[in-house]
């Protein structure tokens, strides 16, 4: 028994736990991690995988499901630039101005948060639909939103445009103004003190933002399936295909869509990973406090 | 800490002007409340001037509005006699310190230094060689050449405070405004930071104008002290001028004007209980008043005229001095005495007289 003890003494650091509990704390860590992220997502690759690769392909390439994801992309490439912008917009006016109704912005910024996704593709129907407020208007000028690739971007807006907002404000309120003023009084304008000082003290957390809301973009169901009207190959997103495909039994070309999900979500955490570790050094020395 | 001063920047050369910063009846309102409320200074070219007060006061706010930070809401201000009451910060070539430093985290040293003369809008721009000549003469000039590849949170406090110095000076200010510049560092570093101020304010003569509370830095440093009391000046002046003649009661008291006692103007004399103080300042002419005697102002004395009885509550030896807390009927009166030169130290309780050297006294 003196042996562990005179160890204890000799040197080990008041915060090191014993061997026992770091093993514990670490398999039940990972054991979570395994049971309810690793085994689901193995779980998608074999059964999209489970008759093979050229089935899976065949899937991946069949028209409609070629569509749904062309259609995924170009939501997200329409939707995530115009959030990032809002965001960016939206967290500058809340955390650098004081302004008559910044906190009423505030709480409107978390709406689609608190709100029933199903609800907020409801909305845009009931505006735009043909019984909708905009209705008829829309219809004598030849305009679709509402079971359209429009309404679709709009409905993925709504639902996504809290990340970068939401990200960014508790951020740019701790980094204060102080560095913008000292731009300014060294002759910076407006635009430079945007680009050369706010834009990079706050890009980790913006491409933080950006990913969570692509991801999302990418992702959404409920708002997207009340606008899209379900029109296959022209208005079904890829998560509004995997449910039409497993609705049918046909389970391998659902995993198969649902697998390609998956890699891009997979994809997009590798990207950020990868700043992470080429700008690594950076990143330690400007976001390390005293 | 004698570094080799680069000759002085072109701008000092330009033609002479007397005053290089001229302040009318400026007021700032928040709200309701006025920060500033109608201050008239002049600060000379070249001149090194303190703006001294309380949490408050709207030294701050003053500087903010020299600096073009925070524009007056009446008054004129103008800077090298150009009208600067509106123009935008980036127009009046200032120079601004801030309290934090305020270094731009993502930027190493070199960088921070670099910024003003990458964003001019001078044209043709400064080319890439002259702006690493001139960063790398600054950072000299700051003692901080190794380092010019380090971001800021990889430096002491003392170091950022240098770094955000040279940044200023990079732009060739026509006044460098510094907010509560030694506000964040500890005592050592501060006082050698002060020293180094100065060495470089003589070297450069930039007019240079710095915010404090601290009314010793503001006495050590500053050519002229502004002192500052709920957004108006109470007095202006060189150090000796503030502390051998506080104006007022404020300023007397915010430069360690020591024990306040109640007193009787009686033929140029105020008389404390039944001793008479000479007064060094202009007092009222009579009647019941406030006498404020420093703590160095206040002697033992055994016996003689004009001596008062107090009772020693507390003794503490602090370095070379004694400080005395000492009870004069209920009111709490504090002395430093000499530990040299005090052959027995009192002890708590004993009765001792008190010899009061001189007195500046204000209307209760």
């Amino acid at each position: 028994m003196s042996g562990p003890v005179t160890q204890n003494r000799a040197g080990r650091p008041a915060l090191a736990e014993p061997l026992w509990v770091k093993a514990l704390v670490m398999l039940l860590a990972l054991g979570f991690l395994g049971f309810f992220i690793l085994l689901p997502l193995a779980g998608v690759f074999t059964e999209a995988l489970r008759r093979g690769l050229s089935t899976y392909w065949e899937a991946l390439v069949e028209p409609d499901a070629f569509a749904a994801i062309k259609l995924t992309l170009l939501v997200a490439v329409i939707a995530v630039p115009a959030n990032m912008v809002f965001g960016i917009a939206a967290a500058w006016a809340i955390t650098k101005h004081k302004f008559p109704g910044k906190s009423l912005l505030l709480t409107l910024i978390d709406l689609p948060f608190s709100v029933s996704p199903v609800i907020s593709g409801l909305v845009y129907v009931l505006l735009f639909g043909a019984h909708g407020l905009a209705g008829p208007w829309l219809r004598d000028h030849g305009i679709q939103i509402v079971f359209a690739v429009p309404g679709l971007v709009l409905a993925t807006m709504f639902v996504t445009f809290p990340f970068v907002a939401r990200e960014l404000i508790p951020l740019m309120q701790a980094q204060g103004s102080d560095e913008e003023e000292a731009a300014i009084t060294l002759g910076a304008s407006g635009w430079q003190t945007f680009r050369r000082v706010t834009l990079p003290n706050i890009r980790w957390g913006l491409l933080y933002g950006v990913l969570l809301c692509n991801a999302r973009a990418m992702g959404e169901f409920g708002a997207v399936s009340v606008v899209s009207g379900h029109i296959r190959g022209e208005t079904n997103t890829m998560p509004l295909h995997v449910e039409i495909l497993y609705n049918e039994y046909n389970f391998v070309a659902a995993f198969a869509v649902a697998s390609m999900l998956a890699i891009l979500a997979l994809v997009t955490l590798l990207a950020k990973s990868l700043l992470e570790w080429r700008h690594g050094a950076e990143l330690a020395a400007t976001t390390r406090r005293h | 800490m004698a570094p080799n001063w680069p000759p002085p920047p072109a701008a000092i050369d330009r033609k002479r002007i007397i005053m290089s910063i001229s302040i009318k009846s400026l007021t700032k309102r928040f709200g309701g409340f006025a920060a500033v409320d109608g201050i008239d200074l002049d600060i000379a070219n070249g001149e090194l001037m303190a703006l001294l007060g309380p949490s408050g006061s709207g030294k701050t706010t003053l500087l903010r509005m020299i600096g073009g930070l925070d524009f007056a809401d009446e008054g004129t201000l103008l800077i090298e006699g150009e009208e600067a009451t509106v123009t935008a910060p980036h127009a009046r070539r200032v120079g601004f310190v801030f309290q934090h430093y305020a270094l731009f985290r993502h930027m190493t040293v070199f960088e921070n230094v670099a910024f003003g003369l990458r964003v001019a809008r001078r044209k043709p721009k400064l080319a890439e060689a002259a702006i690493k000549q001139k960063v790398m003469d600054l950072l000299e000039l700051v003692q901080l050449a190794p380092l010019a590849g380090r971001y800021p949170n990889q430096l002491s406090g003392g170091q950022r405070q240098r770094v955000a110095l040279a940044r200023a000076l990079a732009t060739e200010p026509r006044v460098l405004l510094l907010d509560e510049p030694f506000g964040a560092l500890d005592a050592k570093v501060r006082k050698e930071l002060r020293r180094w101020l100065r060495d470089i304010h003589k070297g450069m003569g930039v007019t240079t104008v710095f915010v404090t509370h601290d009314q010793e830095e503001a006495l050590e440093l500053a050519d002229r002290v502004a002192i500052l009391n709920k957004g108006r000046i109470e007095q202006v002046g060189t150090p000796a001028e503030v502390y051998d003649r506080p104006a007022s009661a404020f300023v007397c008291d915010f430069l360690g004007g020591g024990t306040r006692l109640d007193c009787q103007v009686e033929g140029g004399a105020a008389l404390i209980g039944n001793a008479r103080v000479p007064i060094v300042n202009a007092a009222p002419a009579g009647g019941k008043a406030i006498a404020y005697i420093r703590a160095h102002d206040i002697e033992l004395a055994d016996g003689g005229p004009d001596i008062l009885q107090a009772r020693v509550r507390l003794v503490q030896p602090v370095g070379p001095q004694l400080r005395l807390d000492l009870d004069f009927n209920g009111q709490v009166v504090e002395a430093v005495l000499d530990r040299d030169s005090t052959q027995t130290a009192p002890v708590p309780g004993q009765l001792v007289g008190l010899r009061l050297r001189q007195a500046n006294v204000y209307a209760g």
